[in-house]
């Protein structure tokens, strides 16, 4: 399944003193099967754009297909549909929660598109290892939860939909970094194994670009480039400029280049490579 | 002053403790980074310190007083909280009426209301903002109008719990260089919880939880100092820090456990390169 945006714009309140561009003239495609990151700063319009993506919102001009189905246009059933296939998790799990316990919070979503339950329970316990929640926490209020666990719920309430296309804001916020590093892995494993789609939003750029094999930045609404992690680095004043910051490891290397004059032309910033070219620096420097 | 002594919590109904037998001392003018991973106990342990929690066993004094029930109200005068989602703080209509509602409870006369007001979105630089809705503001935004409701009460103590994840890099950069600024210049006692350890760093003195538990208690480079032992209490060393092994490794010999990337640069330019 693939998504096209053709010329989309979508105006908040349009016609009113209100009036709100959040998105203006968006074309671009996301390859089915693929893992992308879109970017932006806070306001740049990521998660008006997500919401398009399983037709929450829909373009005020312009349309958005994804594999079947065209955006506006389409019918009540096509649109229920196209929601079981594309999964969205929110940036503030709170906001999605709201059942009594985890396990019905759970079943929500499968009893609502008529999946079949007795297939769904079983599998409930994988789902659960999969995002790192113990299952002793079915039973709970999810709003007895913390922060990060009712992350990991709302993850699993769409992950459990088997969905074909993953799509999620800022997934990772507000984790811990183990277990961040355990969920990207698995969107990864996801993605890599499985052949789900995953659209990941994010203003972390350490985890786009480590991740994502095509990035999408946005800036004030529009579409500012798509382009490989890699051609993102070779361009990391534009990046700057918008408000987004490179990884450490790549201030460190500008850093290093420019104060201790290192020569620079690995193609990864690791911790190896950094190293490397330190203690090859300081050696040289030695002997001069 | 905060003191904990023997502090126990657990939530109703649950069998196994949240924090366990906690003794900690905060003095006025400190700056505490909280760390630790997802469910050792950082959030409750912020909610102690102005009663949105109440110690299962122990005792918590701010200022020599104890907190209680009954206190609770009159300490949360002297402590401030920023919370991780700063929509779930909004009260107001607009950035003005949002800052005002914590000095109207306080039945704060009206003259010094206004004033304090304005003082504090100039602190925040919002001022332009005043009568702006609060849920139209970008992140960064909302979480310097949080702020500010926060110093409109004049509190002597901070409490930040993970207020910038959901900040980009720019809006992290300021209310960050906003609470150094108010931090340094006004003396506010700084308690802030982070997952993350560059920003723990910024910190005089770490506290890293662990299974309702003190793991550490000390100085930042100390905790990076533990290196891949960081890793048991789900952390993960910072960039800088893995590179800085590497090279102790490779037996360069640096002075101290670097903070940031430009200090170890400088460090090795210094001790190496400088001629």
């Amino acid at each position: 399944m693939e998504i096209v945006f053709k010329d989309v714009d979508y105006i908040y309140q349009p016609n009113t003193p209100l009036e709100h561009v959040a998105l203006q003239g968006l074309s671009f495609t996301i390859p089915s099967q693929s893992f992308t990151a879109i970017v932006g700063r806070t306001g740049s319009g990521k998660s008006t754009l997500l919401q398009q993506l399983n037709g929450l919102l829909q373009p005020t001009s312009g349309t958005v297909t994804i594999g079947k189905t065209r955006l506006p246009g389409a019918k009540a059933k096509p649109l229920k549909e196209l929601r079981r296939r594309v999964g969205l998790v929110f940036q503030y799990p709170e906001h999605q929660l709201f059942e009594e316990t985890v396990k019905q919070e759970l079943l929500f979503g499968p009893k609502n598109f008529g999946l079949d339950l007795g297939q769904v329970e079983a599998w409930l316990p994988q789902v659960l290892q999969d995002v790192g929640l113990d299952e002793s926490v079915l039973e709970r209020s999810p709003f007895t939860l913390s922060g990060g666990q009712m992350k990991r719920v709302a993850l699993a309430s769409v992950l459990i939909l088997d969905s074909e296309v993953l799509v999620l804001d800022e997934p990772t916020a507000g984790l811990d970094p183990v277990g961040k590093k355990q969920l990207l892995q698995l969107f990864r494993y996801l993605n890599e194994e499985k052949g789900k789609m995953v659209v990941l939003v994010t203003h972390n750029m350490e985890d786009a670009m480590a991740n994502a094999d095509q990035l999408l930045v946005l800036n004030n609404g529009c579409i500012e480039s798509v382009t490989s992690p890699k051609r993102l680095i070779e361009k990391r004043d534009q990046l700057e400029a918008i408000g987004l910051a490179p990884p450490e490891s790549i201030k460190f290397v500008d850093y290093m280049t420019q104060t201790l004059g290192v020569n620079w032309n690995e193609h990864e910033a690791t911790v190896d490579t950094v190293s490397q070219a330190l203690i090859k620096r300081i050696k040289a420097g030695a002997n001069k | 002053m905060i003191e904990l002594e023997q502090v126990s919590f657990r939530y109703q109904n649950e069998a196994s403790h949240v924090l366990e037998n906690i003794n900690l001392t905060i003095e006025q003018g400190e700056w505490v980074g909280i760390v630790g991973r997802n469910g050792s106990g950082k959030s409750t342990l912020a909610k102690l310190l102005n009663g949105l929690c109440l110690a299962t066993s122990g005792v918590v004094r701010v200022n020599h007083t104890v907190l209680t029930d009954e206190s609770k109200f009159q300490i949360r005068n002297h402590i401030g909280m920023v919370f991780q989602n700063p929509e779930n703080q909004f009260v107001g209509t607009t950035v003005a009426d949002d800052v005002a509602f914590g000095l109207e409870n306080l039945a704060v006369p009206r003259e010094t209301m206004i004033k304090r007001i304005d003082q504090s979105l100039e602190q925040v630089d919002m001022t332009a903002y005043k009568n702006h809705e609060p849920s139209r503001l970008s992140g960064g935004q909302k979480q310097r109008v949080a702020l500010a409701s926060v110093l409109a009460m004049q509190p002597e103590v901070i409490v930040l719990d993970e207020a910038t994840s959901m900040l980009d890099p720019i809006g992290t950069d300021q209310v960050l260089s906003l609470i150094q600024e108010l931090h340094e210049k006004l003396g506010v006692t700084v308690i802030m919880v982070t997952h993350d350890l560059n920003e723990a760093a910024l910190a005089d003195r770490v506290i890293t939880l662990d299974a309702g538990t003190v793991w550490f208690d000390g100085k930042p480079r100390e905790l990076l100092e533990k290196g891949d032992q960081l890793h048991e209490v789900g952390l993960e060393p910072p960039f800088v820090t893995k590179v800085y092994q590497q090279l102790t490794r490779q037996s360069l010999n640096i002075t101290q456990e670097p903070l940031h990337y430009e200090e170890l640069v400088d460090e090795l330019w210094r001790l190496y390169l400088k001629t």
